[in-house]
């Protein structure tokens, strides 16, 4: 088996000759466990390093406080009879309510309802480089990121200082769970001191901070630019900070 | 966001994670989740388990391929909901099953069997690979995230060699134990 998963992975990394590639795929179509084996092969990398159990524990959560407000909303009829105890439930239930409300949300889930996926609004001018830009933007636009990260990554290598495409590549991260690299990204385009994607790539350090579990940095980064007192991610960052307090 | 959502901005918000277009999801999908299951010999924490993992389908969906609908969001969500329950009465009660329908289901959506079809597939794989041993979940991860074998050596203090090694065997041990379930081969696509 050892030798197939060499020659099926070497297929898929399109690493063989092509007569050797023509007898895999003689193969695939005559012998079905090896065809299944490609599909394992193939499949497992999504499948096992998709973010589902984390997606599911979120989901959880989110049903879990929408049943708990929907049980404080619900109207119950007034009964005289029961005028007392149900004064007293209502009670209850506003602590219980006022306990839940006083418990901080978690880093996950504050920034969960501040991420979001910013529209792309890189100019593409006709300069060298600017096709593989403007496939890369498409990509994005379509919301396929895996693809559109590839793509900024190898413009990149061309201009390593185009902070709007710097920019993108790090939200690309963020979506596809590349917190790490998010990180990098963002920290790399803070050292510029200038541009036009700056503050919000502050706004997206900050943010990744937090999905990080990194409260000190978060509030740090989130301080200095609520501090700076400009535009919405400014005013956006002092909400959210409040919340982190 | 806006208080309503339109179906591209939910599967946008899905793949995002984004809690409030989850919470709206909740509020919107839920009673028509409730209602299906309960006319279908389900209970109020059957519903909840079918709503959140048709979810999960949808959200694995939509972050491994472009999830583009044929059909309203409405009706795919149903559509994979519903295939999930077929599956969760199969399991309990054996055999071909058949479900009382609580929503229109005009057009057949194919993509919502496809999918979730692909999902509970993706599910065996990640059941199989939780039983590996840690070590073997370690190696098997670094390589699947693009490390080489230089460095899947160096991270679990490995030769190169050795490791090339151990990577084979966990592959060789994950392949075998997928193709050993009988609900992977039920689920080929």
């Amino acid at each position: 088996m050892e030798q197939d998963i060499e020659l099926l992975e070497r297929y898929l990394n399109g690493d063989l000759h092509s007569n050797e590639k023509e007898e895999v795929e003689e193969r695939l179509k005559s012998d079905p466990t090896f065809a299944d084996r490609m599909k394992i092969l193939q499949d497992s990398k999504a499948a096992i390093l998709n973010p589902v159990d984390d997606f599911r524990n979120e989901l959880r959560q989110v049903i879990n406080e929408q049943e708990q407000g929907a049980l404080v909303e619900e109207k119950r009829p007034f009964n005289w009879r029961y005028g007392i105890a149900a004064a007293l439930f209502a009670i209850a239930l506003t602590f219980a309510a006022y306990l839940i409300m006083l418990k901080p949300p978690t880093a996950d889930a504050l920034y969960a309802d501040n991420f979001n996926i910013p529209p792309e609004n890189i100019t593409v001018r006709d300069q060298p480089g600017d096709d593989l830009l403007s496939e890369a933007l498409d990509a994005y636009n379509q919301d396929n990121y895996q693809e559109a990260l590839g793509l900024f990554q190898e413009f990149l290598q061309e201009d390593p200082q185009h902070q709007g495409v710097m920019f993108y590549s790090g939200i690309c991260q963020l979506v596809l769970d590349q917190n790490e690299q998010a990180l990098v990204t963002f920290q790399n385009i803070s050292t510029q001191q200038t541009g036009e994607y700056l503050t919000a790539a502050q706004w997206y350090l900050g943010l990744t901070y937090l999905k990080l579990d990194h409260l000190d940095q978060a509030k740090a980064t989130l301080g200095d630019l609520h501090r700076a007192g400009n535009g919405n991610y400014s005013r956006d960052a002092g909400i959210l900070l409040e919340k982190i307090k | 966001m806006a208080d309503k959502y339109t179906d591209p901005d939910i599967v946008k918000g899905i793949k995002a994670r984004n809690r409030k277009v989850l919470a709206f999801l909740y509020e919107q999908y839920f009673p028509m989740i409730l209602d299906f299951t309960k006319k279908n010999s389900g209970n109020e924490d059957d519903a909840r388990d079918l709503f959140q993992e048709g979810l999960v389908v949808v959200f694995e969906k939509a972050i491994n391929e472009n999830l583009e609908l044929s059909s309203s969001f409405r009706t795919y969500f149903y559509a994979v909901c519903r295939n999930k329950w077929l599956m969760v009465l199969r399991k309990r009660r054996g055999g071909p099953q058949m479900v009382v329908d609580t929503q229109q289901v005009a057009d057949w959506v194919p993509e919502a069997a496809k999918d979730w079809q692909k999902h509970e597939q993706f599910e065996v794989y990640r059941k199989h690979f939780k039983q590996l041993s840690e070590d073997c979940q370690r190696v098997l991860n670094l390589f699947l995230k693009g490390h080489s074998l230089r460095e899947i050596g160096e991270v679990m203090g490995f030769t190169e060699k050795y490791a090339k090694k151990r990577k084979f065997t966990c592959q060789k041990q994950l392949i075998i134990a997928i193709e050993q379930d009988t609900l992977y081969h039920e689920l080929k696509y």
